[in-house]
């Protein structure tokens, strides 16, 4: 058996590596967290435990389904172990348990086995989701930081899968600033009044965008929805707004297209004037974006084609 | 170049596919259209019609209960 420490990024790590390559990484000094203490499925298994140190050499108390790692030694009664919570619950006090040989491991989440490169992926979600990126990151957050023990066990045996999460938060959060928009044109745009509109007809609602589509909030949010709405359509390199309410919706999608990392320049054009080609060529728009310069030239693929 | 052209509100559709007329005109080839309000005025099935996909963030509906 080796003893190994983690240092870095604000985690302190202690652990150990035994015979066949099996990892138990625990927080902490062992006398702080845990280490020593109890383990639900020990427990409930009847399975009992003289005190004292782990036993080396010997299999007992070693379970394939968690990767083979081994529990060290518990102390204290039952109704305090209970009363525990946090990571000791799910793996006897470890954070991460696996085996460096096979990769097989288990995070302090109910023994679960994370699927191959999960423990490590980045949280990209919590960067895009917008107004819900908090409880994106209370969700994904525990499996990419291994070293976490803090966070409450209630928050993480409440996330699903990372996957259908992440949709679910996209989702939320398309939905949740459509209907902030909503509220926002309905307070600020929105009038229940007869109008003639621009074709003649008569129509019993007036609506002005544009007291909604320049403030701070609707500009963000008219860009997300849009931007997010460009999905459902064919692949584009650039929008177009039309004078004068497209100007600004122009301008806010190809903001957060740049923040989003698919940058999309923006024309704006006049309804009834002749466009000259200059306005909206791509050699117009390679000169004033340097993102999109590479995909002006005569190649088959376009790398800045969305999608 | 494939371009989305962006509108604030649409009602018959009429002066979107102006617009449109316009840009294919000048050697733009226009993919689709969003629009932040459609006033369900028939602007969206002329548009629709005209062989462009149209996504709407909002419509009359959401304002108005009828």
């Amino acid at each position: 058996m080796a003893d190994v420490t983690v240092v870095g990024q604000g985690i302190f790590l202690r652990g150990s590596i035994r015979g066949e390559g099996d990892l138990e990484i625990r927080a902490g000094s062992r006398r702080r967290r845990g280490g020593r203490r109890g383990d639900d499925r020990r427990r409930r298994s009847g399975e009992s435990r003289r005190d004292g140190a782990p036993h080396h050499g010997s299999r007992r108390g070693r379970r394939k389904s968690d990767g083979g790692g081994r529990r060290p030694a518990r102390r204290g009664s039952a109704r305090r172990r209970r009363r525990e919570g946090s990571v000791d619950r799910h793996l006897g006090g470890s954070l991460l348990r696996g085996n460096v040989q096979t990769g097989h491991g288990a995070e302090a989440q109910k023994g679960r086995a994370p699927r191959r490169g999960e423990a490590g992926r980045p949280d990209r979600d919590a960067q895009g989701s917008g107004r819900r990126r908090d409880e994106g990151q209370r969700c994904h957050a525990p499996r990419g930081r291994v070293g976490r023990a803090s966070g409450s066990a209630a928050s993480r045996r409440s996330c699903p899968e990372e996957g259908r999460s992440r949709r679910l938060a996209q989702t939320l959060a398309m939905s949740d600033s459509r209907a902030r928009l909503i509220a926002l044109l309905r307070d600020r745009s929105f009038e229940r009044k007869k109008v003639i509109l621009a074709s003649g007809k008569e129509s019993d609602f007036f609506i002005d965008c544009k007291q909604t589509v320049l403030t701070a909030e609707g500009h963000a949010l008219v860009g997300e929805l849009m931007f997010e709405a460009l999905d459902k359509l064919p692949a584009c390199r650039a929008v177009a707004g039309v004078e004068l309410g497209g100007c600004p919706l122009a301008s806010a999608v190809s903001l957060v297209s740049f923040q989003k990392g698919r940058p999309l320049p923006a024309s704006t054009y006049a309804r009834n004037r002749k466009i000259t080609v200059r306005s909206v060529s791509s050699r117009a728009t390679a000169r004033s974006c340097p993102a999109c310069r590479s995909s002006s030239s005569k190649t088959s693929s376009p790398p800045a084609a969305r999608r | 170049m494939p371009v989305v052209v962006l509108e604030d509100v649409i009602t018959t559709g009429g002066s979107t596919l102006k617009a449109v007329d316009r840009l294919v005109q000048a050697g733009v080839k226009v993919v689709g259209v969003v629009a932040l309000v459609d006033r369900l005025e028939g602007g969206a099935d002329a548009i629709v019609a005209a062989g462009l996909p149209l996504v709407s963030i909002s419509t009359r509906r959401d304002y108005i209960a009828d």
